[in-house]
């Protein structure tokens, strides 16, 4: 059996068979590339009752005797018990910006966004592992609850084709209520453009604290990056509404471009500083080039 | 500076409306576009708190505006196509107005301007003169010039203007088929060309002529501010100013021809007079061929005199002749060909058919059987039938029926016949004479000694000729239209008289003859080339085409009622049709112009001297001072562009 009945989903633009198909490649290739890695499982640094080996402690009284490494008592004298790896599934959250920045013009970017969220969100799956997909935005939208197996991409699907952008990047408060709630600790994919009025360094400091391991892909447009305007005009911040009168010079844009340089360069030092992966993409290129990259650098399946 | 192209009110009108447009433009520019983008902050980043709509950035674009507007301005200008008078505007002094002039430039094409000299006819010379005119004139651009061409009458051949291509033009269209064959009618287009002149800034005519024509008096030459080019010049010249043909006056088949040849040189020539005869020739090169030659005559002509003669008994067949007078010797050259030839058209003459119903009478005999265009038939009263087939009937002194049409020579008439007979008159004698009646003509009727006359009432209507003292009929015409019969009577008996013994007797004759066939009304009247002609016309239908010489360009006919109005500038045979009838009708048109065989000039006018010419500066770029007009714009242009760049887009 194929592994998407294509010919019973219906007709759509975002996710259409075109798009289907390359998810199919991605999963095969995928798994090529990872060969010989572990799929389907995980190993957690919580110590439990895995069957690799994992470190040494002392004994302790209540530890279960059979764990009690006789071997080391017979050497060394004393009493040492082994520890193994728990073996857990993997927990993806994947948290899509919806904010108005993102559907700027011809909503190019949030739509690249959410086939990035799918495309992940069926590697994911593929792999036996679970996935949540939380949006932030200015409007309170439900999170899509963490699933497991191929056949949930349908609701991955579904949920990412109800997403509307709309109100300001919201991120600080998004991650503090997502910190705040039950979750299983994980990996905290962020998708967005982190054109967030109130900063991003705390939202990620946050998911940080609470031990996630935030995967931070910064999401560009060259549009955006060298904008096609000149002359006497009214720039509007199509969040906030803020406005300002401008004449943009040649000059000016040059100068425009350096800024939105230095401004990707901050978030990826930031990340980098913090050890935090970190992707940054113009979304010109094919979101499935991006993919097999996120997948060479590793970090992301492992 | 002058303006070729727009003029200053269509230019402010222009730039009124279009600056109005571009101020639009720019108060609608003046409206900051409003852009949407993803994150604000980025531009504040980069803009500092410099305020875009500081001063010096409105001045900015004022100033792009006023920029635009003096682009505008230069297009505008350009537009105007200015002059700058060959000045170019670079002289530190400032050039002299040129002073407004109108030029009215008169070209003879008469007969005349034919003549050649030194393998030109005056007619290119004119032209060259002409040209010579127009590069004067256009040097000052207030100074506009109108050609026309002046034959028989007058004719614009372009507008004014100052435009060297137009006169050009008129130039080219000046008698492109050269001189016509029509006198100089100046005196007819005196009154046409003062109203052309009337009234016009610094007007002066200039006639480029050879001036054979009569003079024009002083006062319309001050009037015109005349001045004249002379193309003419001397030469030898031979002319044929009178042409006449007649039937001979004895009533023969022969014709009589009268003619007058000028001879406008100094010296005595010897000239020879040809005549040709073609029954389908309209044209001189029709006519004149080897085999159409009728006779030929040499002619001595005194110096600067006109001589005259007649040529008796000349015969030809058919109606068209053509008179053609030349120098046969080498040595002399005839200047103009135009008044070499004549045409002439005469009724052709046929044979009468006559019939004699008479006892006898010798006197009669011989007057009818020494004429030779009468064929006669002399029968006996029984024998009498009618008069058909017979052009006239002479009846004389008997009785017989003249009740049928015809014309009727009655003598000595009898009381049965149609007239009323009183009685017998005794030695009547002769009383009174109507000397002016074609029937008398050259006839001087005096020693009749008529023994006896017939007493006849003459009925209304009746025209006495010849009377008694008494008034007693003894000559006398009748026409009966209601019956178509018309009469000859002579009421007495010649043979009782003394009149068949007048030497004259015969030509009385004739006279009678000439009364019926009215030939003395064939007598050729001259038809001049360039005059209107108002011919009365013999054709049924309205639509009138003619043809005449294949020179001929300008044939203009028309039917007015019971006349056709012809006008034509070529001489020759002209034949005219009608859409009903199968006949048609011909008239002879010559030039016989003592004014244009003397081709020496008339004149004494003042000369033509050139204005001063303007030195223009040489330079194309200056004489259309537009291009650096539109240069300019176009430099201002990419000031602005390169410049203000952004504005494109905004």
């Amino acid at each position: 059996m194929g592994l998407l009945n294509l010919k019973n989903r219906k007709h759509d633009d975002l996710f259409d068979e075109a798009f289907m198909a390359k998810l199919e490649y991605l999963d095969i290739v995928s798994k090529k590339a990872f060969s010989g890695s572990s799929r389907g499982e995980r190993r957690s640094k919580k110590l439990g009752s895995g069957l690799e080996f994992a470190d040494h402690r002392r004994y302790s009284p209540g530890d279960d005797f059979k764990h009690i490494d006789w071997n080391v008592y017979a050497r060394m004298g004393k009493l040492l018990v082994r520890l193994f790896e728990e073996e857990e599934d993997l927990y993806v959250y994947i948290m899509v910006d919806t904010s108005e920045s993102m559907a700027v013009g011809d909503s190019e970017k949030f739509n690249y966004a959410r086939k990035l969220a799918a495309a992940l969100s069926y590697i994911t799956l593929s792999n036996m592992d679970r996935v949540s997909i939380i949006p932030f935005g200015e409007t309170a939208t439900s999170p899509l609850l963490p699933s497991r197996g191929k056949a949930q991409i349908f609701r991955v699907f579904d949920f990412l084709r109800g997403l509307k952008p709309s109100g300001k990047t919201e991120l600080h408060t998004s991650v503090k209520s997502f910190v705040h709630q039950k979750h299983r600790r994980g990996l905290v994919v962020l998708l967005s453009d982190f054109y967030a009025p109130e900063g991003y360094e705390e939202a990620l400091n946050l998911l940080r604290y609470h031990r996630y391991e935030p995967f931070v892909l910064q999401l560009t447009d060259e549009r955006e990056m060298d904008p096609n305007v000149m002359g006497d005009l009214v720039i509007v911040d199509c969040e906030t509404g803020q406005q300002r009168e401008i004449t943009i010079t040649p000059r000016l844009l040059d100068k425009y471009r350096a800024a939105f340089q230095e401004f990707c360069q901050e978030v990826e030092a930031f990340c980098s500083e913090r050890h935090l992966s970190y992707f940054r993409t113009p979304i010109q290129t094919p979101f499935d080039d991006l993919i097999l990259r996120i997948f060479r650098a590793g970090g992301f399946l492992r | 500076m002058t303006f070729a192209g727009l003029s200053a009110t269509q230019m402010m009108t222009l730039f009124g409306s279009l600056a109005g447009g571009m101020l639009l433009l720019y108060l609608l520019k003046l409206r900051r576009r409003r852009v949407r983008v993803p994150f604000g902050p980025l531009w504040s980043r980069v803009v500092e708190e410099k305020r875009s709509t500081s001063l010096f950035s409105s001045f900015k674009r004022f100033f792009s505006f006023l920029m635009q507007l003096v682009i505008l301005a230069c297009v505008v200008l350009a537009l105007g196509d200015p002059q700058l008078g060959g000045f170019a505007g670079c002289s530190s002094e400032k050039p002299p107005e040129m002073p407004q002039r109108h030029t009215l430039i008169i070209l003879d094409a008469s007969a005349s301007m034919g003549a050649t000299s030194e393998n030109q006819t005056r007619l290119e010379k004119a032209r060259e003169k002409a040209r010579e005119v127009i590069e004067n004139i256009t040097t000052n651009p207030n100074h506009r010039a109108m050609v026309v061409q002046l034959d028989q009458r007058l004719s614009p051949l372009s507008l004014w203007t100052n435009d060297p291509k137009k006169l050009e033009d008129a130039l080219e269209a000046y008698a492109p088929q050269g001189a016509v064959d029509t006198p100089t009618g100046m005196s007819e287009v005196l009154d046409q060309l003062q109203s052309m002149v009337q009234g016009r800034d610094g007007a002066q005519t200039i006639l480029i002529s050879d001036q054979a024509f009569n003079p024009i008096d002083d006062q319309r030459v001050q009037a015109l501010n005349m001045r004249s080019i002379d193309v003419g010049g001397d030469g030898t010249n031979i002319g044929i100013e009178t042409f006449n043909v007649r039937p001979s006056i004895d009533d023969s088949l022969s014709y009589t021809i009268f003619y007058g040849i000028q001879n406008e040189s100094d010296k005595s020539l010897k000239a020879q007079l040809t005549l040709y005869a073609n029954e389908e020739g309209r044209g001189a090169e029709d006519f004149m061929k080897d085999e159409y030659i009728i006779s030929s005559y040499p002619i001595d002509l005194a110096p600067n005199n006109r001589t005259t003669g007649i040529l008796n008994e000349v015969h030809f067949p058919g109606s068209r002749i053509l008179a053609h007078i030349e120098l046969p010797e080498a040595n002399e050259n005839d200047v103009l060909k135009a008044d070499n030839v004549a045409f002439a058209l005469v009724p052709e003459r046929r044979k009468l058919q006559v019939q004699l119903v008479s006892p006898g009478n010798l006197f009669l005999h011989a007057s009818l059987f020494v004429r030779e265009n009468i064929n006669f038939e002399e029968i006996s009263a029984p024998d009498f039938t009618g008069t058909n087939g017979y052009d006239v009937t002479i009846v004389d002194g008997v009785s017989v029926d003249m009740s049928q049409p015809g014309t009727y020579f009655v003598l000595n008439p009898q009381a049965e016949g149609p007239f009323d007979v009183n009685g017998i008159i005794s030695e009547p004698s002769l009383g009174k004479v109507q000397k002016t009646h074609p029937l008398v003509r050259r006839l001087n009727l005096v020693d009749l000694n008529i023994l006896e006359s017939t007493d006849i009432k003459t009925k209304k209507g009746d025209t006495i000729v010849a009377a008694t003292k008494d008034g007693k009929p003894l000559i006398f015409t009748r026409d009966e239209p209601s019956t178509q019969r018309r009469f000859v009577v002579f009421a007495f008996d010649i043979r009782k008289s003394l009149l068949p013994f007048n030497y004259a007797f015969p030509l009385l004759v004739v006279n009678v003859f000439n009364h019926f066939f009215e030939e003395e009304a064939a007598l050729l009247k001259p038809s001049r080339a360039g005059v209107e002609l108002s011919i009365p016309s013999t054709l049924s239908g309205t639509d009138v085409s003619v043809v005449g010489p294949t020179n001929a360009q300008q044939v203009l006919a028309r039917r007015i009622g019971n006349r056709v109005h012809l006008y034509t500038d070529r001489i020759g045979i002209y034949e005219m049709h009608t859409d009903k009838s199968e006949d048609s009708q011909t008239i002879a048109i010559n030039l016989m112009s003592p004014q244009e065989t003397n081709i020496g000039s008339n004149g004494g006018y003042p000369g033509w001297e050139p204005d001063a010419v303007v030195e223009r500066v040489e330079n194309p770029w200056l004489e259309e001072f537009w291009r650096i007009l539109i240069l300019a714009g176009l430099f201002f242009f990419s000031i602005e562009w390169f410049t203000y760049h952004r504005r494109i887009t905004v």
